[in-house]
């Protein structure tokens, strides 16, 4: 893979989805996975961020009503990588770590599926509050620590 | 909102829409569940070749679905998942454990043919 | 990769050395391009670089190498020139440019800098000797960067090849019509559990396989982590109408398993790979269509 030393550090232009409605869901995994395409993830990988980027916008729409979905390209330490950030003014969620448990069936009953997005990602930060809700999603290509 | 049912070889399928709505889906399933009363259908196939991504909430309404059918006394066979999607599905622990499953349409409608023959 | 701290304290040495290297800095940028002339191998590479850089973008890359120089020289703060530097490093070493042509270029690059000194500071033994100190922190801190990102490419490289060769050493094998098996060998880490896992469930697809069979024979400690990726595999396959049985745990590796309480679940496992083959054939059998 070609550096280009003078791009290496800059950042890509930001997509930036707004989630107001179902349709918008279908938009924002198809060109989270169009970019991820045009940065060389793996099919296997680009379905894994399409999956993620839908739990997340399908979070917003159900628990805040609308928010958006950020998606941006990032070289974090010299590796190529994806940036999902969903976020919304919605409640916020009242028990993260409850929310973030595992123990997830899919018979279950209502869940966030913020365990299972997070497993399909490299770093998952969630930041939450009675103002809203922000969660950052980064998955790098090729290897994996 | 493109969900659809149709007949191959003398059975249903429901072929699914990755860009339906969860309204359209639950209007889908009302449909599937009248017409499996209606033609007294001992299996339905439910093709998911259309859905580009299958998360949590997707996930769920599938097994919904599956348990409506089984009440209507007919046995989901679902099948066109496609690999990365499967993949995904298991990475966040979504199994469909207790569905019955094919490759593909062929692979369902060849499992139905052998369960008539009393083999499968 | 730890570096040491390049923030140093000004003195008077490099000070003198970025006089007389500005004053001289077109004709030791010219050292550099004679050197590649010398080298043919690394004339190539050069032009090859310099043709995807547009003319205008060239000088400024000169212009900003220039300034992040200055900076360094007069007030010891050299992050921006390394970094720099670096990057010019990387390129060339993905470029395929052998690292000992950057000695020669150093080499030559002294000899000239030194004539340069000594013209200017030739009657002050002790300002020459300051900026001659000061011109070999600068070309050590210079050849120290680029053999620092040459050694991160070749990480690079070598972990690319390391990866081409796991995926080499799990095929997975078409035995007959629906049945694949996918003979697994050393240690099994989530990289490579997930894949092995990637290339069976395309081959599932690909071969219409009913049936996939996991053997582990080749596969030396069995522990909760690697039994969580099998079942998964199998899992993920089921999702494709496949049917995943494990062969070849041995008794060590299945009592650790039991005595970590790991359940393989519904997950057929079959002692050793010829009863699984047999198990197969009369699965795939019982579903053929004549």
């Amino acid at each position: 893979m070609q550096r280009d030393p003078h791009l290496l550090q800059e950042e890509r232009a930001t997509n930036v989805v707004l989630i107001a409605n179902e349709i918008d869901i279908v938009s924002a995994r198809q060109q989270g996975r169009q970019m991820a395409a045009e940065m060389g993830f793996t099919t296997t990988d680009q379905a894994l961020i399409a999956t993620a980027i839908s739990e997340l916008a399908r979070n917003i729409i159900r628990y805040a009503g609308n928010g958006e979905v950020r998606l941006r390209r990032l070289a974090p330490r010299g590796r190529d990588a994806i940036e999902v950030v969903a976020s919304d003014r919605g409640p916020g969620i009242a028990n993260l770590d409850e929310a973030m448990l595992d123990g997830f069936t899919t018979s279950g009953g209502l869940g966030l599926g913020l365990p299972g997005s997070k497993r399909l990602m490299d770093e998952f930060q969630v930041a939450t509050g009675l103002d809203g809700t922000t969660i950052t999603a980064l998955k790098f290509i090729g290897r994996v620590a | 909102m493109s969900n659809r049912l149709i007949k191959q070889r003398d059975y249903l399928v429901a072929v699914l829409d990755g860009a339906s709505t969860d309204a359209g889906l639950i209007e889908f399933q009302a449909e599937l569940s009248d017409e499996v009363g209606r033609q007294r259908a001992k299996a339905v196939i439910v093709d998911l070749g259309g859905l580009d991504v299958i998360d949590s909430f997707t996930a769920r309404i599938l097994s919904h679905l599956a348990v409506t059918l089984r009440l209507r006394g007919a046995d989901p066979i679902m099948v066109g998942i496609h690999p990365d999607v499967a993949f995904a599905m298991v990475r966040q622990g979504l199994t469909l454990d207790g569905v019955a499953t094919a490759l593909d349409l062929d692979a369902g409608l060849d499992l139905l043919e052998l369960r008539k023959l009393g083999a499968a | 990769m730890q570096t040491a701290p390049t923030t140093l304290p000004a003195n008077a040495g490099m000070e003198d050395l970025w006089a007389v290297y500005e004053a001289h800095y077109a004709d030791l940028g010219e050292i550099a391009l004679s050197a590649v002339d010398a080298v043919p191998e690394l004339y190539d590479v050069v032009k090859s670089l310099q043709a995807r850089h547009e003319a205008g973008q060239a000088e400024n890359r000169s212009e900003q190498t220039r300034r992040a120089l200055k900076v360094a020289m007069l007030s010891g703060e050299w992050d921006a020139y390394i970094n720099d530097v670096r990057d010019t490093g990387a390129a060339y070493a993905q470029a395929g440019l052998g690292f000992s042509v950057w000695s020669v270029v150093f080499s030559s690059f002294r000899q000239t800098f030194m004539r340069y000194l000594r013209d200017a500071y030739g009657n002050d033994l002790d300002r020459l000797s300051g900026a001659m100190h000061a011109l070999a922190v600068f070309t050590d801190k210079s050849i120290g960067a680029i053999g620092d990102e040459y050694l991160r490419v070749r990480e690079e490289v070598i972990q690319r090849q390391q990866e081409a060769i796991r995926e080499l050493s799990t095929p997975v094998l078409k035995v007959r019509s629906g049945l694949l098996v996918l003979p697994l060998i050393g240690l099994i880490d989530g990289e490579r559990a997930r894949g092995f896992t990637a290339r069976l469930l395309a081959s599932i697809r690909s071969e219409r396989a009913r049936v996939v069979i996991i053997d582990l024979t080749g596969v030396p400690a069995v522990d909760s982590a690697v039994a969580n990726h099998l079942v998964m595999a199998a899992k993920a396959a089921r999702l494709l109408g496949a049917t995943a049985i494990i062969t070849g745990l041995s008794t060590v590796n299945a009592t650790t398993l039991a005595k970590l309480g790991v359940d393989l679940g519904e997950v057929l496992t079959v002692a050793d790979l010829e009863i699984g083959i047999e198990e197969a054939s009369h699965l795939l059998h019982a579903a053929a269509v004549n």
